[in-house]
């Protein structure tokens, strides 16, 4: 299996096949972390495709320092943003709960349970959709996506101090929103 | 080290982000403090309830429709045969898909001559800015695909706020972008800093600070049909620039848009040691050089910058962007802010820094601007 500089090489030497694989390699993550980013999937695969695009345009200006992924994500976010600003569509709960309902937590999961873990990834997902965008994507980065401070400083072009404050109030912000649920955890 | 400091460096060792010495300190918190200990526990609960969301799934692969795309839009970009990006290093290759240049890109001269004056209409233009009521066409936009534009430039070192180099301080939030349109303004918090003012903010800021102070107090009541930002109520003069409140507004209403502190004020970080003091968390956001905003119209030269402030028990966010003017600039952004004068104050003007006579020689003024939704109680003070 080729890593990421190697395809990248033969990208640049025209091989959009190579260039292929790395968006077969990375579309479902960034999928993903988009997705929850905005609180619905709606228009995030032709945010998806609009990032590659833009990041073969680009690829010769990344230079290796950061990730292929992590500087495809800052593209992919860019995107993301221009596109709302166009929209402004707004995310209702409910809309997020709707969601939620059509794509089980587990589907390995005894009913009883999975009702439970529907129920409980509802009130989440609800919580994340009444945060700040700020919050909401610095979270999904760091607990979903599993960035850490320096590739989150990169992505959101913010230094690493104001990565953890940021990271902290989000927290603060979401636990205030899970108040109820966490005080049921932590009995 | 306060309580707030300690569960931040939780967090970050939650995240496995402190050195040893941080990380044996924290984990004696947590033996120690049932409260420490309490936190931590419901942010492992938090994180584990984020990991346990579901899985957005692609409904098939993208890479054959992007691979058609970058062959089709390097068919447009020149009929050329050519489907590579251009070669690392190389003078001679172009992109074959190449982005439509902008602006910006054809003439660096007059373009750095322009860039002050735009970078003032930016912050006129998030002085207006409101996503909960204005129109679409009057809220601040970034020039589309300008961000992307910047992706391959290496990340912005945060510039000092009283640096000279303006050109780095203006950037849409990301946030904004996405944000949910807040809900309407609660009640403006129920302190008070002083008597409101009843004259309109160009009035008070012609006369000498001094005066701010006796004006007479008094609200008029706000008007409902049309968002209004509130020039602020005076202060009386404090004896120290601690002794300032900066007013944000509670926990639930949604952020204010602008706060407008004079340049003088930047220096020495006094207005961080006034955050500090008042328990308001912030954090500057440096901005991509040729990040852009579409201007409405030019404004006297003043830098904007992005500053978040939080407050709250929850250091929620509370306010965005900050404005760095003199007085004078900050009476004509003021001027040019198309709402009505009369609505009831709920920022803050603080008149004067101690010690000092006259704007030019440090005086300063926040000014906290946010919808007059509820009239500021008047006849109140908070000294």
């Amino acid at each position: 299996v080729k890593d990421d500089a190697q395809l990248i090489d033969e990208a640049l030497r025209g091989d959009t096949a190579a260039f292929g694989q790395l968006v077969t390699r990375y579309q479902d993550r960034l999928f993903n972390a988009l997705a929850h980013v905005a609180g619905t999937a709606e228009g995030a695969a032709d945010v998806v495709q609009d990032a590659f695009v833009q990041a073969y345009v680009k690829l010769a200006s990344f230079e290796g320092a950061s990730g292929f992924y992590t500087w495809l994500y800052r593209i992919a976010l860019n995107q993301a943003i221009s596109k709302r600003r166009r929209q402004r569509p707004t995310l209702s709960v409910d809309q997020a709960r709707d969601e939620l309902g059509q794509e089980p937590t587990d589907r390995g999961a005894a009913p009883g349970e999975r009702l439970e873990q529907q129920e409980r990834a509802g009130q989440v997902q609800a919580a994340l959709a009444r945060l700040s965008q700020e919050h909401r994507s610095i979270l999904v980065l760091r607990e979903i996506d599993g960035r850490s401070y320096e590739e989150l400083a990169e992505i959101l072009e913010l230094p690493v101090g104001t990565i953890r404050s940021r990271l902290h109030r989000a927290r603060l912000q979401l636990k205030d929103e899970l108040k109820h649920v966490l005080q049921e955890d932590v009995k | 080290m306060t309580d707030v400091s300690r569960q931040e460096l939780i967090s970050a060792y939650l995240d496995g982000e402190l050195s040893a010495d941080e990380r044996a300190r924290v984990e004696s918190w947590l033996a120690e403090n049932p409260e420490l200990r309490q936190f931590y526990d419901e942010l492992v609960s938090l994180r584990s309830g984020m990991q346990s969301l579901p899985r957005h799934e692609l409904e098939g692969d993208l890479a054959p429709s992007i691979l058609r795309r970058i062959a089709e839009e390097s068919r447009r970009a020149g009929g050329s045969s050519v489907k590579q990006p251009a070669a690392r290093g190389s003078q001679v290759e172009r992109p074959a898909v190449v982005p439509a240049s902008r602006w910006w890109d054809r003439g660096a001269g007059w373009r750095r001559a322009l860039w002050p004056a735009v970078a003032v209409a930016a912050a006129l233009a998030v002085l207006v800015y409101d996503a909960r009521q204005r129109p679409e066409e009057q809220q601040v936009a970034l020039a589309p695909e300008s961000a992307a534009e910047t992706q391959a430039a290496p990340a912005v070192v945060p510039a000092e706020l009283d640096s000279p180099d303006a050109e780095n301080l203006v950037r849409q939030a990301p946030g904004d972008a996405f944000a949910v349109p807040p809900a309407p303004s609660q009640a403006a918090n129920d302190r008070s800093y002083g008597r409101a003012a009843k004259e309109p903010y160009m009035r008070r800021s012609a006369a000498p600070a001094q005066s701010a102070a006796q004006e007479p107090a008094g609200a008029g009541s706000p008007r409902r049909e049309a968002p209004q930002f509130a020039p602020a109520p005076t202060l009386g003069a404090p004896a120290s620039a601690m002794n300032a409140e900066v007013k944000l507004s509670d926990d639930r209403s949604p952020p204010m848009q602008a706060v407008v502190v004079t340049q003088q004020y930047f220096k020495d970080n006094e207005f961080e040691k006034l955050l500090k003091s008042q328990r308001i968390g912030y954090e500057r956001v440096d901005v991509p050089p040729n990040a852009s905003y579409a201007m409405p119209q030019a404004a006297p030269a003043a830098k904007p910058v992005q500053m978040n402030l939080y407050a709250g028990d929850n250091q929620s966010l509370r306010a965005g962007y900050v404005l760095q003017c003199n007085d004078a600039q900050a009476g004509q952004v003021l001027s040019q802010v198309p709402y009505p004068r009369n609505a009831a104050s709920n920022g803050l003007v603080v008149p004067q820094q101690a010690g000092k006579k006259s704007a030019s020689e440090g005086e300063f003024r926040v000014l906290l601007l946010a919808p007059a939704e509820s009239p500021a109680a008047p006849g109140k003070s908070n000294n």
